[in-house]
């Protein structure tokens, strides 16, 4: 392995000129992020667990308390105000949606400051690859985690509990594609306020909260009093979840499905640019500040 | 030309952040070092009137910010560092804790933004283009966090060979073979939580070598080894070096720097006080080789005092049990007193029984040019 005196910068790795690589090297790349974090996911197998357990613990109260105020499976004041009364799988929907905001949230936002904790990420950002770039690796993990946990609870919940689901799938699911893409977006533009704000658990536990409470993913929003409807009615995540319901549910909509699905995408490409915006700026505030490295 | 890494005039200063005191948005006024900082060119007031902390901010930069109406205070960590590394040379920076050594590092490996000041490898800008810069770059930084503790020692080389872009179809082969040579091929497939420090450390260097980069910055690479690791580790990067790479090192341990490095920069404050060939700044110090000698006297008092003008006893020892004198001398200047001093001890009737020559130490020059020691 030796006598490669002269040789150590021909056979050395060089991208291309210009600083971005091409598509199939930033996929691959992509993929390497993908297959490390779904590793690191598992070799955390109680995490595995309790993101099972939780969401159905939470539901279970909720679900007893919903059948005292039913008449055989029919909670009527419910159905007034929405417009289904299976309030069961009015939640697990929401719930769907609910489980990628905090994916969001914790994947994006606290690991991340972890993985900068742990002192990892400035390796990561020691590699030849744009940053914003081995960030959407970690989004797309986060999307298929997030999603086989969502099947599985939905699919949990509905031995324990039942729920019917009768509405138009494939249409809800043009709604939810979108909405992920953008509650990514904001997830990127989040991660940079991570990297900048020191104490990111809070902000994560304090905002992914607030937005579950005025989301309206367990509750229609219009139920929540009108200081926090309006906070509601301002996330686009909010229309996300009302489209969803009335496609699959039948509930009665907010406004009308189409303007729902207008703000979900213009949200897309607001938060996507609002996304690489403050992450850039945050990383150059970083480099600046020198804050990266401590903690 | 042949310099694969160059600094020009790197400075570098932190805002001092109080507890409590916090900005909260990034998007503010960017407060970076603006280049042309004023009352900081010379070195002046920088650096050489701190205490031992090394995180002076000096009155200079102060009175610099106080005149923008900038009410920050700063930490001056590099302050006007230029060096330039060949291919093939190992380059130390040497200097006590906060002497600024891990702050170029980071500079020069795209972590950090300079305040000001210039940087390359291989040519590229470091702030222009920071991405062909950490495409030709291996760093081994402080601490034993860089790896994913959760994945194996394989696993992590697999990852961060494809962030490398290394080929495909050459990931197995160059993981292996930077396994083998950092003789962590029987425990690759552990998870790295397992790893002691110095397999930690020799993981890091596998990594770092994984794209075969022409430059290799290492930050206290033999940091927590034992003396077995720690010298397995410097023939490593001596070899590393003969395979024509540009090392760029730092270390605190001055006879580690001594003995791997081909030039040296003392860092001090973040300032250079003096870069040179090891044996260069050595020999800056002629006053202070310690000539050692160990003399059996015949005939009663040693009067060599008296005929070598330039001489100082350092120390004078009897000893009981053999009959002998040790005797540490220094000579003001060796060349004409050495013969003096030969011509004296024959003179005198004395034996010399042994004899010895101690070099000074980078230590030595370290403390002739700041008056404090390297490690307190
Ligand atoms: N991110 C930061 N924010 C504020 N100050 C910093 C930061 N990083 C380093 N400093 C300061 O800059 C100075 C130089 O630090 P640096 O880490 O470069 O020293 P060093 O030479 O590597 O020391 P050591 O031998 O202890 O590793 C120190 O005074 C340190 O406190
Ligand atoms: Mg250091």
């Amino acid at each position: 392995m030796e006598g490669t005196t002269t040789a150590a910068d021909s056979r050395m790795v060089i991208p291309p000129a210009g600083s971005t690589t091409d598509l199939r090297e930033n996929m691959r790349v992509l993929m390497a992020v993908v297959v490390k974090e779904w590793r690191v996911s598992w070799r955390y197998p109680m995490n595995a667990v309790m993101s099972l357990v939780t969401p159905v613990m939470w539901l279970a109260p909720v679900y007893f308390m919903g059948l005292t105020f039913s008449d055989s499976g029919e909670a009527a004041g419910f159905r007034a105000s929405t417009g289904t009364g299976d309030f069961v799988a009015f939640m697990v929907l929401g719930g769907v949606v609910a489980s990628y905001v905090r994916a969001v949230f914790w994947r994006m936002g606290f690991s991340l400051k972890e993985e900068m904790e742990q002192g990892t990420l400035e390796s990561l950002w020691l590699t030849p690859n744009p940053r914003l770039w081995l960030l959407v690796g970690r989004s797309v993990v986060s999307v298929l985690l997030t999603g086989i946990n969502t099947v599985a609870v939905m699919a949990i919940v509905y031995f324990l509990f039942g729920f019917e689901m009768a509405g138009n799938v494939a249409a809800a699911l043009l709604i939810l594609v979108p909405l992920i893409i953008a509650l990514y977006g904001f997830g990127i533009a989040y991660a940079g306020v991570v990297l900048y704000v020191k104490d990111a658990n809070t902000l994560t536990d304090v905002t992914s909260f607030l937005v579950e409470v005025v989301g309206g993913f367990n509750y229609p929003v219009t139920s929540l009093p009108r200081a926090l409807m309006v906070v509601g009615l301002a996330l686009p995540v909010t229309y996300g979840v009302d489209a969803i319901r009335a496609l699959m549910l039948g509930t009665n909509p907010l406004v009308p499905v189409p303007v729902s699905v207008a703000v979900v995408l213009a949200s897309t490409v607001v938060f996507w640019f609002l996304g690489r915006w403050v992450f850039h700026r945050v990383d150059d505030r970083v480099r600046a500040m020198g804050t990266l490295g401590t903690h | 030309m042949d310099a694969v890494v160059t600094a020009e005039d790197l400075r570098k200063r932190f805002p001092r952040k109080r507890v409590g005191q916090r900005r909260w948005f990034p998007w503010g006024r960017r407060g970076n070092g603006r280049p042309g900082d004023t009352g900081r060119s010379g070195n002046g007031g920088t650096g050489s009137d701190g205490g031992n902390g090394g995180t002076n901010a000096s009155a200079a930069t102060k009175a610099a910010n106080a005149s923008n109406g900038d009410d920050g205070d700063w930490i001056v960590a590099v302050d006007g560092v230029s060096f330039t590394v060949q291919r093939g040379e190992i380059f130390g920076l040497l200097g006590p804790n906060g002497a600024g050594k891990s702050t170029t590092i980071r500079m020069l490996s795209t972590l950090l933004e300079p305040s000001s000041g210039t940087a390359t490898i291989c040519g590229w800008d470091v702030r222009r283009d920071p991405m062909q810069a950490r495409a030709r770059l291996g760093v081994v930084l402080a601490g034993d966090r860089s790896l994913y503790w959760k994945l194996s020692g394989r696993e992590n080389l697999e990852f961060f060979a494809t962030l490398y872009h290394v080929p495909p179809g050459e990931v197995t082969w160059r993981v292996n073979r930077v396994l083998e040579r950092m003789e962590l091929a029987d425990r690759a497939d552990e998870l790295v939580e397992r790893y002691s420090t110095g397999m930690k450390q020799r993981l890091s260097l596998a990594r770092a070598l994984l794209a075969d980069p022409p430059v290799l910055l290492l930050d206290e690479p033999t940091l927590g080894l034992d003396p077995q690791s720690a010298r397995n580790l410097r023939e490593l990067i001596l070899e590393l070096k003969r395979e024509g790479r540009a090392i760029l090192l730092t270390t605190h341990y001055m006879e580690e720097a001594d003995y791997l490095c081909d030039r040296v920069a003392i860092i001090d404050h973040g300032t250079i006080i003096a870069m040179d060939s090891p044996a260069a700044l050595k020999r800056r110090l002629p006053h202070e080789r310690v000539f050692r000698l160990e003399l059996k006297e015949t005939n009663g008092a040693l009067r060599i005092k008296d005929r070598v003008p330039g001489l100082t006893v350092v120390d004078e020892r009897r000893d009981e049990a053999t009959g002998t004198v040790h005797v540490a001398l220094t000579l003001a200047d060796p060349q004409r007193d050495l013969a003096a001093l030969w011509t004296g001890l024959a003179q005198s009737g004395a034996s010399v029984l042994n004899y010895s020559v101690q070099e000074p130490t980078l230590e030595d020059v370290f403390i002739s040019m700041t008056g404090r020691a390297l490690r307190d």
